[in-house]
């Protein structure tokens, strides 16, 4: 099998503090595989070790492997600016450029990053990206005004197709609901479900039912340690651990 | 465009296996009375489709509980996957009988017997069959009552068959008579769970249980 991602021994440390202890596993290509624990549990600093954010924490420090393509992104000789175009992100609040239109929020990435050679082509990456976050026909007659006038659901979704248009390999998301309501909530989830065929889609959730209705692999983290990892439908129909079991019914802390 | 519930790809495999699992009923059962009818052996062939069915309730029954773990399904969704568990051991219970039908070609004597009398309940119940698989998947309200409409002729046919086979006591051979009255007797069962799947079929629709 082909992985999108493998993560080897990898340790994180804030200061003294050991967040992340020693944890491997792979991500096979075109899956969701979601990261459930409580909070506290170390699934967004591992999420953010994937692609090197953690280094703009000076008191961050990291120790392990984790390689795409076999390409180990802490190597010395891998370039950052490589790196992080592997990877799209998507946090938990929806942070668009608020000033910026709607069209230059997408187009902005490429535009630096010299993926197109002509405003024809960026004109088309930026529809494109648009059509693949579902959001072109709620916003093609809208693209010069701001970002700021969508309402939550769609700024997410811009936010998508922001990192879509950079062709990632990977695309972490940080909690994306937390701050949607029901109904964008659901479009999100749903959008996920079409984005895996194109796209390895790795999510970090402290909702367990957003887990199971979206991930095809899941991962339970708690305090730092990887306890349990498998099927999304082995996991949530019988658990081998019982602090898995504890959590997705319901009954820690 | 639209985009699918994380719950529909799971319902979509469900009605996959459903399909499927109405194909093979359809099958053992034709084979079955095929067989008897033209005293071919088949015993294992229906035998293998009927533990496929076994195998493929026991999948049904897997995925719904993961459907129902990993959804937290309401209303509609929940009717149909509750009632998917009971239809795929209908479908398994017809997959059964039937090879019990084909089990009969080895009780047949030398000489044969004459079937006639199970001509039309089979074909019949055949139709049912066939029927109650495409009501089931159409989501087809009017068939299914239609279905259990002719449940009261199969019961008619069954009651009067088995008085002809008790007048008949005596005067053909017992192992032919024994293998018509059980023939009837699994056609008549057979068609009891086309009539419970009808049932599902109207509580998935309107919620309401008959």
């Amino acid at each position: 099998m082909s992985w999108a991602i493998e993560v080897n021994n990898l340790n994180v440390w804030y200061g003294d503090k050991h967040i992340i202890k020693n944890i491997s596993f792979k991500v096979p290509k075109n899956i969701i595989f979601a990261v459930m624990g409580p909070s506290g549990c170390g699934k967004s600093t591992l999420l953010r070790a994937m692609n090197r954010l953690l280094e703009l924490n000076p008191y961050a420090r990291v120790e392990g492997q984790v390689k795409i393509n076999g390409i180990d992104v802490y190597s010395d000789n891998v370039d950052i600016t490589w790196v992080r175009r592997q990877f799209g992100m998507v946090f938990q609040i929806p942070n668009p450029f608020p000033h910026l239109s709607i069209y230059e929020n997408v187009a902005l990435g490429p535009r630096l990053n010299g993926l197109v050679k002509n405003r024809s082509q960026l004109d088309e990456l930026v529809k494109q990206a648009l059509e693949q976050a579902y959001l072109w026909d709620e916003v093609k007659h809208d693209l010069k005004k701001p970002a700021s006038m969508l309402s939550g659901g769609q700024q997410q979704r811009l936010c998508i197709a922001r990192a879509l248009a950079l062709k990632p390999r990977i695309i972490l998301m940080d909690e994306p609901t937390a701050n949607l309501d029901p109904v964008a909530s659901s479009r999100i989830e749903e959008l996920m479900l079409e984005l895996k065929e194109e796209y390895t889609i790795i999510i970090v959730t402290h909702n367990p039912q957003q887990a199971a209705r979206i991930s095809d692999y899941v991962a339970f983290l708690y305090m730092g340690e990887l306890i349990e990892i498998g099927e999304t439908s082995v996991v949530f129909t019988r658990p081998r651990h019982v602090l898995t079991e504890k959590y997705v019914v319901g009954r820690m802390g | 465009m639209s985009l699918k519930r994380p719950i529909d790809y799971g319902l979509e495999k469900l009605k996959g296996l459903m399909n499927d699992m109405i194909t093979l009923a359809e099958k053992a059962l034709k084979i079955s009375i095929e067989s008897i009818l033209t005293r071919v052996d088949s015993i294992e062939e229906v035998r293998k489709t009927s533990d496929q069915l076994l195998f493929m309730m026991d999948e049904v029954g897997e995925l719904a509980v993961q459907l129902i773990a990993r959804f937290q399904p309401v209303a509609s969704d929940l009717r149909e996957i509750k009632s998917a568990i009971q239809v795929s051991y209908d479908f398994s219970r017809i997959g059964r009988y039937a090879a019990n039908i084909s089990e009969i070609v080895r009780m047949v004597p030398e000489g044969g017997c004459d079937f006639k009398k199970i001509n039309e309940l089979s074909q019949i119940v055949l139709e049912m069959v066939e029927e109650v698989g495409r009501a089931y998947l159409n989501k087809d309200l009017k068939k299914a009552e239609e279905i259990k409409s002719r449940d009261d002729q199969v019961d008619y046919l069954y009651a009067e068959n088995i008085k002809y086979l008790i007048q008949m006591g005596g005067k053909i051979d017992t192992a032919c008579l024994l293998s018509i009255a059980l023939i009837l007797r699994y056609l008549e069962r057979i068609a009891d769970h086309t009539c419970y799947i009808a049932d599902s079929l109207t509580y998935i629709i309107t919620g309401t249980k008959q």
